[in-house]
């Protein structure tokens, strides 16, 4: 007989949060980072999902039912495009606008606070971005009085209405589906924030070759902020299922001493913080984590959930593999281009080399934006696959 | 008169304030232009030597970054008085982040470094069309052409070059190489490139023995 979807719910929650605590679940749990590959899934552009979020939240109940994973990526990074409109946003660049309507958002390395600023930065981190930094990004907030606040509470409005159209569908998932959105919350490191959004990429890793100390002194001025977003976005009540989101940018663009010396100190607070919340974390470790597994190995047990791109899955087992729980690797490239054949004998070797001791996910090594990155089909096999292959025996 | 060694330590080094006190001090000194020859010779050697340090996992990419900047000012200080010629470029390189894709850091990365390898490298700058790097091997003829990209979906961009390039019958006149962190054996099959690599300095090495002057 087939589960109810409260069933479903449970069992999928309970093998997530089995593999993160460390453990060994009645199966390895599955899930992919879909987000761009969900509107192109139903024939859809990023522009209008962007736009017209009753399409997005149906494009993402269609992957719902026809994958069955344990988990589905949340939908974050599919933008809602009004907001932006309304503020006069520039950084991000909006499919359909200055992009092709097919297109992901994107982030070009702009920079909108100078090196000479600092010292204001540090003394008061908050009224900086709220005055200087955002009147920089959201050309609206430019014009004057009353202009600016009416361009405010449209964005702000639209946003909260967005919000609330997200949640119910999230709730609505849950009920129907069985099916757990896999995080919920966001916040960044100090250094990768300040590179990402204010000082830009390029600007700030030339920072910290010309003014160390400011940069350093600007990730602790900032960290309470970002503490503060943690528990804001997470919302109530804190709890170690969903995972909070903690992308990460600039660590891999650092030698391990200037990882050591500017991104760990304020990263680790931080996340200690968001432990101390009574949360667990999913890093998001982009590019190859290697030099810096050791200091990965020293966060609390049990709490993270690290989604690796291309690190050595075997080195980072060895490392980690007693107190983080480690998920991801199998290549877009191979998903999206090659033959079922290759993608399970990846999928085979993966699963012997992570899967002993519990501790581990089946997860993509990228976020799924383009058609290219995953042939449904293969998508369909590999997950097959790791739900036979993937039991614990007791 | 400054000896050609510091500057090639300076940029290695990455001592920003030593590199370009050492360059006012030696345009002070009135050099000639095989004087300023060999000046740029020894930093294009410190950068070599900086692409060194980042294959041997010394540096990361925040010192290619960091040189680059370096390099960038020297150079800004030094061209001026610079009666460049043809004949010392080694190759030609037509270089921009594919179609549909703005992003600029490693494609900027790489074109100081091949510019610093000997180069000339007309940068297309970012969401360049095929049509575009047609155009671009049309008028310049480079030996090479390079496309970045940092998203997936850039990869389709690269391959419709590839196709357009193939369809104009210029296939054979070029050598195509891709980049990006992304970027592996599949994609570059997938894609058609002639080579492709995830490291600027690697990529420089292989544009090198293309043009027949690395072994």
């Amino acid at each position: 007989m087939k589960e109810s979807a409260d069933e479903l719910l449970h069992q999928r929650v309970h093998r997530l949060k089995t593999a993160i605590s460390l453990n060994e679940p009645d199966r390895i749990p599955i899930f992919f980072q879909t987000l761009s590959w969900i509107p192109h899934y139903s024939g859809l552009t990023v522009q209008e999902t962007s736009f017209d979020y009753g399409s997005l939240i149906r494009a993402i109940e269609k992957v719902i039912q026809d994958f069955e994973w344990d988990g589905i990526w949340s939908p974050g990074g599919i933008w809602p495009a009004p907001v932006f409109i309304a503020l006069g946003q520039t950084q991000y660049l909006v499919p359909g606008e200055s992009l092709d309507a097919r297109s992901s958002f994107q982030f070009p390395d702009v920079s909108c606070m100078e090196p000479d600023e600092y010292p204001e930065f540090i003394a008061d981190p908050y009224a900086f971005i709220v005055e200087k930094i955002m009147p920089r990004r959201c050309t609206e907030l430019t014009k004057p009085f009353p202009r600016n606040a009416i361009s405010l509470a449209k964005g702000a409005l639209e946003f909260g209405r967005y919000l609330t159209l997200m949640d119910a569908a999230y709730e609505r998932w849950r009920q129907v589906y069985g099916m757990p959105v896999l995080t919920k919350g966001l916040t960044g490191a100090p250094l990768d924030i300040l590179a990402d959004f204010y000082r830009g990429i390029r600007g700030l890793l030339i920072d910290i070759k010309r003014r160390p100390e400011q940069v350093k002194e600007a990730c602790e001025a900032l960290l309470p902020l970002q503490i503060k977003f943690a528990k804001v976005s997470y919302g109530e009540p804190k709890t170690d299922f969903p995972p909070i989101m903690l992308p990460i940018h600039i660590a891999t663009f650092l030698r391990p001493s200037d990882f050591a010396e500017f991104f760990w100190p304020t990263f680790y607070k931080l996340v200690i913080a968001i432990v101390e919340m009574g949360l667990t974390c999913l890093l998001m470790l982009e590019g190859t984590w290697d030099p810096y597994l050791d200091y990965l190995a020293q966060l609390p047990k049990g709490k993270f959930l690290g989604l690796m791109q291309h690190v050595d899955m075997k080195r980072a087992k060895a490392v980690l593999g007693n107190n983080m729980c480690i998920a991801g690797n199998i290549p877009c490239s191979l998903l999206g281009h090659r033959t079922q054949e290759e993608v399970l004998a990846y999928a085979k070797k993966l699963i012997d080399t992570c899967a002993p001791g519990g501790g581990y996910i089946f997860a993509a090594d990228s976020t799924l934006l383009s058609l290219n990155d995953a042939k449904p089909e293969n998508l369909l096999a590999v997950t097959k696959f790791v739900k036979e292959y993937g039991g614990y025996r007791k | 008169m400054v000896a050609l060694e510091e500057f090639t330590k300076a940029i290695t080094d990455l001592d920003e304030e030593k590199a370009i006190h050492l360059v006012n001090e030696f345009l002070a000194s009135d050099p000639s232009q095989g004087d300023i020859t060999e000046a740029i010779k020894a930093c294009q050697e410190g950068m070599s030597e900086v692409g060194n340090r980042y294959e041997a996992k010394d540096y990361f990419l925040a010192e290619l970054i960091f040189s680059s900047e370096v390099f960038r000012r020297v150079m800004e200080l030094i061209r001026p008085r610079f009666k460049r010629t043809a004949a010392q470029r080694i190759g030609k390189v037509a270089l921009g982040t594919a179609k549909g894709d703005i992003h600029d850091i490693g494609k900027d990365i790489v074109r100081t470094m091949l510019e610093a390898g000997g180069f000339e490298v007309h940068d297309l700058g970012v969401d360049v069309s095929s049509q575009q790097f047609v155009n671009t091997i049309e008028e310049i003829t480079p030996q090479i052409v390079g496309m970045s990209g940092l998203i997936t979906p850039t990869f389709d961009s690269m391959k419709a070059t590839v196709d357009a390039i193939k369809a104009a019958g210029l296939r054979e006149d070029v050598k195509i190489i891709i980049g990006g962190n992304l970027v592996d054996q599949v994609v570059s099959e997938h894609v058609g490139a002639d080579g492709f690599s995830n490291s600027a300095p690697e990529g420089v090495k292989i544009c090198k023995r293309w043009v027949g002057v690395l072994e």
